[in-house]
């Protein structure tokens, strides 16, 4: 016991060692939130009463109005902002059951996840969300539990996503993941094992699942520890059987956001060649078969860092593709765009951000995920809303939480 | 703890450097085990910060300032990540940090680095912080009972035939 204890001990001495708190991190950390805190909240000395004070009272007045009501014609303009207290966090209480209704409930409606279970809210009235799913214990962590990403065409089968934070790639960290499916009679069966697992989609018919699968790496520098390098494409059976690759990456490309067309012909999915200069970023097709690989749109090279392109969707009549990239984006901000299925009309349909487009079952209307600030201190978290498919009339669909994943079952 | 302070008065300043202010370094080394980045865990710790003076009424005299912090500072950094915890994200340079640098025991090292993150934290709180069970909890929101599992369980995954006596 002694002797484990001086040996975690010691693991996490070297680690913290690398990097020990800054010597004047108290102070400063002190200073700040006093500026902070000044600034903010006291109030200011009392001045001597007299005959300007009513002046003074009324130019703040005038002052405030003209300003609310500049802000009011802005934010009516623009993205809807938060204006009031952001709701607490749901506790994981009683509350509604499940119902074992075949995902009856879920027809037509977005699907996503909190830290209580699964959940299906119809676009048009999200307050009246229904639970498909509860998770057993609620985790302190997130991601907690099961993370719904794709539905099968029939709405009978959803596709989850799990995972932790686990795997180096530059310095940030990569998720151990794996994929889960959930039938319609609420079994549910872990789909990949490895960790290794990225998000993806079903086939037309819902029997196999095409995803985005890691390679590693144990470069010598990190002791051991793996890498995340690249990304292939597999598909393996929902049945049961072994995974099969269907695009293979070359060296430090990624492979990802696999997408099978509903008409079953094709799987769109992106390319990041990295380890460039420049680093090009496409988007591919294939066949369903895996033949026929081919670009069809270059779409840029370089993006500062972050997600270079992603959220491959393709619309209920597999015409048009959505997807989001960071493309052009000083700060990194991902923006939604379509292109037709062969390639042409390219087009940005956002300008205030966007990523994970998902279409609605009948093409009318895309839903997406976009940073919302939820309080004055300038903190942003993602939220859920959706938009006519050409970009206007955007609506704020769910703001009681934060919105990572989601799915929209394609049975209308 | 005592004399649980009003925010936005001097006094307020005073209480909040001598009750948060001694556990800032800690806070510090919390966020680092997380996420693994000078630069993100000093951010994480000043965030924390604000925060913490903002819900300074929350503490209570039998709360520990020190695992109240803690807990701040470990939802901060939950919540930088938590936007893209799922996604691969590839920058241009791949510089060794701090955790690929410093994990060089090829036992423990990697074994600590194959943790689900909530199992790193319990053992980082228990044994490298030295915190009492209970604030081990505090931290993740967990009661007493269940973070002496948690640390129990987490232990044994790094070595499976360990007799431990929490």
């Amino acid at each position: 016991m002694t002797d484990f204890r001086t040996e975690i001990r010691a693991a996490f001495e070297k680690e913290q060692a690398a990097a020990p708190p800054p010597a004047a991190l108290r102070p400063q950390v002190v200073a700040a939130v006093h500026h902070h805190a000044r600034a903010v909240t006291w109030p200011r000395p009392r001045v001597e009463r007299n005959m300007h004070w009513l002046m003074v009272a009324a130019a703040a007045l005038l002052t405030l109005a003209i300003v609310a009501g500049f802000m009011a014609v802005r934010n009516a303009t623009r993205q809807p902002v938060l204006l009031k207290p952001v709701p607490t966090p749901e506790m994981c209480v009683p509350g509604p059951t499940p119902r074992a209704d075949g995902f009856a409930q879920a027809h037509g409606r977005i699907t996503y996840r909190d830290r209580c279970g699964i959940w299906a809210l119809d676009a048009d009235e999200p307050t009246a969300r229904s639970l498909v799913s509860q998770f057993v214990a609620p985790s302190t962590f997130d991601p907690p539990g099961l993370t719904p990403i794709a539905w099968s065409r029939d709405g009978r089968r959803l596709l989850l996503l799990t995972g932790w934070p686990g795997w180096r790639v530059g310095h940030l960290v990569a998720a151990e993941m794996n994929l889960h499916v959930m039938e319609s009679d609420g079994t549910q069966k872990e789909l990949t094992r490895d960790g290794r697992s990225g998000v993806g989609t079903f086939s037309p018919d819902g029997s196999m699942v095409v995803y985005e699968h890691r390679d590693l790496a144990y470069p010598e520098r990190l002791a051991g520890m793996p890498e995340v390098v690249g990304s292939d494409l597999y598909v393996v059976p929902v049945a049961g059987g072994a995974p099969r690759l269907m695009a293979h990456s070359q060296k430090g490309w990624w492979l990802g956001s696999p997408a099978w067309s509903p008409d079953g012909s094709h799987i769109a999915y992106t390319v990041f060649k990295g380890g460039g200069d420049p680093s090009p970023y496409e988007i591919w097709i294939m066949k369903s078969d895996g033949s026929g690989q081919r670009q069809l749109v270059g779409f840029g090279t370089g993006c500062g860092g972050g997600v270079c392109i992603g959220g491959m969707a393709w619309s209920p009549d597999s015409s048009v593709l959505a997807f989001s990239s960071a493309s052009g984006s000083a700060t990194n901000e991902e923006q939604i765009y379509l292109v037709r299925a062969d390639g042409s009309a390219l087009r940005q349909i956002t300008q205030e951000g966007g990523s994970w487009p998902v279409w609605s079952a009948d093409g009318s209307r895309i839903a997406f995920i976009r940073n919302l600030r939820i309080d004055d201190a300038g903190n942003y978290e993602a939220r859920l809303y959706t938009m006519a498919a050409d970009g206007r009339d955007v609506k704020i669909v769910w703001e009681a939480g934060p919105i990572d994943l989601f799915t929209w079952n394609p049975v209308a | 703890v005592r004399n649980v302070v009003v925010s936005g008065t001097p006094a307020a300043e005073l209480d909040f450097d001598s009750l948060v202010g001694p556990h800032l370094d800690d806070g510090y080394r919390t966020a680092l085990a997380i996420l693994h980045d000078p630069d993100e865990a000093h951010d994480a710790v000043q965030e924390a910060a604000f925060k913490a003076w903002r819900r300074l009424r929350q503490l209570r005299d039998s709360t520990s300032a020190r695992a109240w912090f803690l807990a701040i500072v470990a939802n901060q950094c939950r919540s930088m990540r938590r936007t893209r915890w799922w996604s691969v994200l590839r920058l241009p340079e791949l510089e060794p940090t701090v955790r690929e640098v410093a994990m060089e025991g090829p036992d423990l090292g990697r074994a600590l680095a194959r943790l689900s993150e909530e199992d790193r934290l319990a053992l980082f709180l228990h044994f490298f912080l030295d915190l009492p069970l209970d604030e081990v909890g505090t931290v993740l929101a967990l009661s007493a009972a269940g973070a002496k599992t948690r640390v129990y369980r987490a232990a044994k995954k790094l070595r499976p035939d360990l007799e431990l006596n929490l």
